[in-house]
């Protein structure tokens, strides 16, 4: 199950969970982006989700989705 | 006091949510059948349930998912399908499922279904909302930032590699 959780408070609890110290979650993720592509590790796919961590605190709301008509035909 | 229920729509819009959840299912690899019952439920707006036979497993999508759905500040429908598409993985992988049957616990269960999510979501909002739903599971557990991310991308690896 997915679960109540919005995906607004995902975003919350990650900064706040990355931000240990006080310091700031985004500038954590990239100088450990920054670390790991120093380190060139064969298959290391940390880098991508690291990457995708930084987005989701960077990027806020996804856009609204279109909305949908359904559309009655008569034959 | 009587539960809160969604506002009453349509049959042709009961019928094209039906469509779209099915066709969104279909398209994440999803296998049996594929509901949508408009009331609400506890589950965060879908569920996924075993049956005797991979044709028989069942996915229940319910009102909320839509309601969640149109809000920007929350998982897309899509995403929602992917998570649940990720339990049928989990329960039904030849090499998976006999590894993680009954030794794994509900918490962990949950990781996993986010991670296989985010594999099998094409758009890459929900790709990294699963990811990020995943790695704040694991933080909750009290794991420390360095190691929460080393192993989300190692389960990723294994699963890439899996599925």
């Amino acid at each position: 199950m997915m679960g109540p959780k919005k995906a607004r408070t995902i975003r919350n609890q990650l900064k706040a969970a990355l931000a240990q110290k006080g310091g700031d979650p985004i500038q954590w993720l990239e100088n450990r982006i920054r670390q790991l592509e120093k380190q060139r590790k064969p298959g290391a796919n940390e880098t991508k989700v690291l990457q995708a961590l930084c987005r989701v605190l960077k990027h806020g709301k996804r856009p609204k989705p279109r909305r949908t008509r359904t559309r009655m035909t008569s034959s | 006091m009587p539960e809160r229920q969604p506002r009453p729509i349509s049959a042709a819009e009961r019928r094209a949510r039906q469509a779209r959840v099915a066709r969104i299912a279909r398209r994440f690899g999803f296998v049996g059948r594929v509901e949508y019952r408009h009331v609400y439920s506890r589950t965060g707006g879908a569920q996924y349930g075993l049956g005797p036979t991979p044709d028989r497993d069942l996915m229940i999508v319910y009102a909320e998912a839509f309601e969640r759905d149109a809000d920007p500040d929350d998982f897309s429908l899509e995403a929602i399908l992917a998570h649940e598409r990720g339990h049928q993985v989990i329960a039904r992988h030849p090499w998976l499922a006999p590894r993680v049957a009954g030794t794994i616990s509900s918490v962990s269960e949950e990781i996993l279904a986010s991670i296989i999510g985010a594999i099998i979501s094409e758009a890459g909002d929900d790709h990294d909302l699963l990811l990020a739903k995943a790695t704040v599971e694991l933080l909750e557990r009290g794991e420390q930032r360095e190691v929460a991310t080393q192993l989300i991308a190692r389960l990723k690896n294994h699963l890439e590699r899996l599925l």
